[in-house]
């Protein structure tokens, strides 16, 4: 048999909806592969698994493995796509696929390849910038007041929903503690983050005042969210 | 010197010759402890993966870690046995992380984890065969040339012999040392748990491999089921896995770089470091013995003991 031929043996069992395969030890292997893809979902979407645990059962998760086959080379990341699959599961309320947007961001901010802490050492005095590691999510529910409910009363949380409320959020990792930091932006807070987006490289605080803003303090406001990285006097 | 323009991998000239002592896997649960004990760790083992995308803490610890001691990437997803391309991506990024960490080697396993663009992110045994060999040492062979480094297969725990085989495992991890010119990372408690899930004798399949090529090992726990035991990494290494190590050096001749594997249900770092002293004590104590021995005897019979 060709190496070819004996991997594609290996990948049909790799299907939960495979029948249990008639050797036992390639059935345990079914087991641990297939347990692998569970459990990474659980541990990725912890309060979807709080509030509507249906959405984790075994047909489910089963389904999400047809549609978004695991294909990165990082564990964690063969649940990437979730969300994508709860905005096409007619049974999952949408606010659900904003839950799996929600903690998938959490944790792709926390764990950003990009140095902000080095960018922020790089701004002269006055200077400001986008901290690399932002993120933006739009809902159409109050996502993070829901999560914060969640957090706070874990035992209340199955069966709960969000109000319908559009939401922007942002998420940025903190250069001084690393940690994930969330901030809900108005429609201000939100210009003055794409007037830097659509600028290349590091705007002076001054000439951002100077453009006309309707409330100035939103500046510091952003700084201390750590969303807008500020030059330090050396 | 790069083990592809050698034919002596551990000679006086090679890079790998150093042996790092007893290391522990470098694990979240560590990341503040392992700066603060007093406890001996000689060099550290990462999974690779775990570092290759990410920033944040995860990157900043590993950068104050490499200030104070030797890491090697140990990977999982490699695949290095699939039929599937060898992933350009996941090279490179790898390449950036051996090159950041200067680490003298690199390691994964000899399996395949990956088909059809799909990853089971578990290690599945290869069959035992000639075209198997031809294309994991050459696969192998890339990966070296493309790391700039030596390269370490570690062989796996596998719970299915396939039937396809043409030869033993022993006799294929031989083969594929020396077609790709490559080291072996010898997981001891691997060879543990196939001798006894698949009835052979371990100290049998030890010996069968080059002891030139043999690099580094892994020492780990495991869950004996009674009519299986499945390789958790996940408790303490066990007496007879203890005593196959003991075995497996004095046969290799000289210390080895080994590492405490345990990767599941982790303790507190004081009883990760207590099996790395057993070890380092083992270590010692047969190598202390062998000194002894080889001052007894008369100069011209005296061993050259390698370190």
């Amino acid at each position: 048999m060709s190496l070819r031929t004996y991997q594609e043996k290996w990948h049909r069992v790799f299907h939960f909806s495979a029948p249990k395969a008639d050797h036992e030890r390639v059935a345990d292997y079914q087991g641990f592969v297939l347990g692998h893809y569970r459990g990474i979902i659980e541990k990725m979407y912890p309060r979807i698994a709080r509030v509507q645990k249906a959405l984790l059962s075994e047909g489910r998760i089963s389904e999400f493995y047809e549609l978004f086959p695991p294909t990165h080379f990082e564990l964690n990341h063969l649940s990437q796509r979730y969300a994508d699959y709860l905005r096409k599961c007619k049974e999952a309320a949408p606010y659900f696929s904003e839950l799996a947007d929600y903690e998938w961001t959490e944790f792709s901010v926390y764990l950003h390849p990009s140095d902000e802490i080095a960018i922020r050492d790089s701004l002269s005095r006055g200077e400001i910038a986008l901290n690399p590691t932002l993120h933006l999510l739009s809902f159409a529910y109050d996502i993070p007041q829901w999560v914060q409910s969640m957090d706070l009363n874990p035992e209340e949380a199955q069966g709960s929903s969000p109000e319908r409320a559009p939401t922007l959020l942002a998420i940025v990792r903190s250069p001084e503690n690393g940690s994930c930091v969330f901030t809900k932006l108005n429609s201000s807070a939100a210009s003055i983050l794409y007037s830097l987006s659509e600028t290349e490289g590091p705007r002076s605080k001054q000439t951002l005042l100077d453009g006309g803003i309707e409330n100035p303090d939103l500046i510091d406001v952003l700084i201390q969210q750590s969303i807008l990285l500020e030059g330090v006097p050396t | 010197m790069h083990p592809n323009e050698s034919h002596d991998p551990l000679g006086l000239n090679s890079p790998v010759k150093q042996n790092l002592g007893v290391g522990i896997g470098f694990r979240r649960k560590f990341f503040k402890s392992i700066f603060e004990t007093k406890r001996q760790i000689d060099w550290l083992e990462i999974v690779s993966e775990n570092f290759m995308l990410f920033g944040g803490k995860p990157r900043r610890v590993l950068e104050q870690a490499k200030e104070k001691w030797s890491i090697i990437p140990h990977g999982v997803s490699l695949s290095l046995g699939s039929v599937d391309p060898l992933n350009p991506e996941y090279l490179d990024k790898l390449k950036d992380l051996a090159d950041f960490l200067d680490s003298p080697w690199v390691s994964d396993h000899l399996c395949f984890s990956s088909f059809s663009g799909n990853t089971y992110h578990d290690l599945l045994p290869l069959p035992s065969t000639v075209e198997a060999v031809d294309h994991v040492s050459e696969r192998i062979q890339r990966v070296q040339n493309k790391l700039g480094r030596p390269f370490a297969i570690e062989n796996i725990s596998a719970y299915f012999i396939p039937d396809e085989n043409e030869f033993p495992e022993s006799e294929m991890i031989c083969q594929i040392l020396e077609k790709a010119d490559c080291l072996l990372l010898l997981d001891v408690n691997n060879v543990y748990v196939n001798s006894r899930n698949h009835g052979f004798n371990a100290m049998d399949f030890i010996r069968a491999l080059p002891r030139d090529r043999i690099i580094q090992t892994h020492l780990a726990g495991h869950w004996d089921q009674g009519d299986i035991i499945i390789d958790t990494h996940g408790d303490a290494v066990v007496e007879p896995v203890w005593n196959l190590y003991e075995d497996f050096l004095r046969w290799l001749g000289r210390p080895v770089t080994t590492l405490i594997e345990w990767d599941n249900d982790i303790p507190e770092l004081d009883i990760v470091c207590d099996q790395a002293d057993r070890a380092r004590a083992i270590q010692d104590q047969i190598f202390r013995e062998r000194k002894n021995e080889s001052q007894n005897l008369p100069r011209e019979m005296a061993p050259g003991i390698s370190l």
